[in-house]
């Protein structure tokens, strides 16, 4: 234990049983006397040394052994153990393990939904450009990541069906409508892909007017859109090369005008609006992929 | 509006009182401030509590009392994302989902400091306010809002706080 002389009384007494006050020390007893009122030291500036060698939360005297210090305290050995298990309990280090277990495996476990909804996402993005074939790409590998979810179905079955469409495959894209039809079956939208997926295949096999019709029970469905109204100007295309109808060129000019005038810039409007004007002025019935072919950067009256 | 008493509610949602007193004890030894007894959960009032020497730092002062509010906030939202898109997106139904959201949103709703904690700031901004310290004169309409929350207990308000953080702000970045 250490030892000091009251700057007062003039008496030895324990370093842990004095203050400084103003850079003086007082023991105790004369603190009191000096200052009976604990607000008369506010405008001092009072400080306290504690005695190194006294553990200050067991106080047990340890001689002249210097301890440790817990910041401003010192503290022996054994305190500082029964401290450390106080303050950070095996069960708490435990509840913390768990807690970091459990993030880290939500993390992991969970990290499929955050890459199928990221890719939901895109497909939808792309999709809205007119990007059909990435959307439908990305709808179904969002749905194989995570089965059995309506909506990732949905959109699987949705996108991979326009695409087909566009790429004139229609029997196949119309098995698709016709699988979301059965689940779906007051969809308007659904309703009219199936239609205009038959309008695909009335084209395959020639039938124009068959052609016509489905293409405008699409447009009942769901109403006008730029796609609708040029499949229906493409049909009527169709029955003017193959019956030399001048009524149905006007009318082909007619829809194909009401479809330019929904200002959609995408690549597959404008592809198709050119594939229209193709078949009109060439007065030639040929499929989508045959013009692709023939025409990969699209065509011009001035080819001709 | 249905009156529980707070033990109750502080029973149900343990762990977020757990995180709440181990917070205030890392911003302790983060600052090398001494700590003198912890409690991390009983069967009273308060249900936890840290006790720690005083500091003349304002700053010290300021993130031990509001460390809370930091550390619960963060790992309600770590935890609760994981469970947001699944359960919202995909209304996928599995007790796991629940149990973070029960998890996260109970660490969430102990974000916000007590009137004891709102007190220490206080208590220490009039003294650094008064030499200029910004963070000492910001703290002022900081420990009042802390003081308005925690009336508003009554009302539920730290379950919003502990829903907005898991659940409003993943709505926020994934709509």
């Amino acid at each position: 234990m250490k030892l000091t002389g009251c700057s007062d009384c003039k008496k030895v007494v324990p370093l842990n049983d004095t203050l400084i006050i103003d850079n003086v020390y007082y023991c105790f007893q004369c603190v009191e006397s000096k200052y009976p009122n604990e607000g008369e030291l506010f405008s001092h500036d009072v400080r306290k040394h504690y005695d190194d060698t006294v553990c200050n939360t067991c106080k047990n005297d340890f001689g002249d052994e210097v301890l440790k210090m817990n910041s401003h305290y010192p503290i022996c050995d054994s305190c500082i153990v029964l401290l450390r298990e106080k303050i950070f309990p095996k069960w708490v280090k435990a509840f913390f393990a768990v807690l970091v277990l459990i993030i880290l495996f939500s993390f992991f476990w969970n990290l499929k939904y955050y890459q199928a909804y990221k890719e939901y996402s895109q497909a939808n993005e792309f999709y809205s450009h007119g990007d059909f074939t990435n959307a439908s790409k990305l709808a179904l590998s969002a749905n194989s990541k995570v089965p059995n979810v309506k909506r990732l179905e949905f959109s699987s079955s949705y996108f991979h069906g326009v695409d087909l469409l566009y790429k004139g495959v229609s029997t196949e894209a119309y098995n698709e409508f016709y699988k979301l039809q059965n689940e779906y079956p007051d969809d308007n939208v659904v309703n009219s892909l199936l239609y205009y997926a038959k309008a695909g295949m009335a084209f395959d096999s020639g039938n124009y007017q068959g052609f016509l019709d489905a293409s405008k029970k699409s447009l009942e469905m769901d109403g006008a859109s730029p796609a609708i109204l040029t499949a229906i100007a493409s049909a009527y295309a169709c029955i003017y090369v193959s019956k030399d109808d001048e009524e149905a060129k006007s009318n082909c000019i007619a829809y194909l005008d009401s479809a330019k005038a929904m200002n959609d810039t995408s690549a597959a409007a404008l592809a198709y609006f050119n594939k229209v004007e193709y078949r009109l002025f060439s007065k030639k019935i040929i499929s989508s992929e045959e013009f692709d072919k023939k025409f990969p950067n699209g065509w011009q009256k001035t080819e001709n | 509006m249905i009156l529980i008493p707070g033990h109750i509610i502080a029973k149900f949602t343990f762990p977020g009182v757990v995180v709440h007193e181990f917070a205030h004890m890392l911003f302790c030894k983060v600052r090398k401030v001494a700590i003198i007894d912890v409690c991390y959960f009983r069967d009273g009032d308060p249900v936890g509590y840290v006790q720690h020497e005083g500091s003349t730092s304002f700053f010290t002062t300021f993130l031990i009392s509001m460390g809370p509010f930091f550390v619960n906030s963060l790992l309600c939202l770590l935890i609760c994302m994981p469970a947001y898109i699944p359960l919202k997106f995909f209304e996928i139904e599995n007790i796991y989902f629940y149990f973070l959201l029960w998890l996260g949103i109970s660490i969430g709703m102990h974000a916000i400091p007590s009137n004891q904690d709102a007190t220490n700031v206080y208590n220490e901004a009039k003294i650094h306010a008064r030499k200029g310290n910004l963070l000492a004169i910001i703290s002022f309409p900081i420990v009042g809002l802390i003081y308005i929350f925690n009336l508003l207990r009554v009302l539920w308000a730290d379950v919003f706080y502990g829903v907005g953080v898991g659940l409003g702000i993943p709505s926020l970045i994934f709509g």
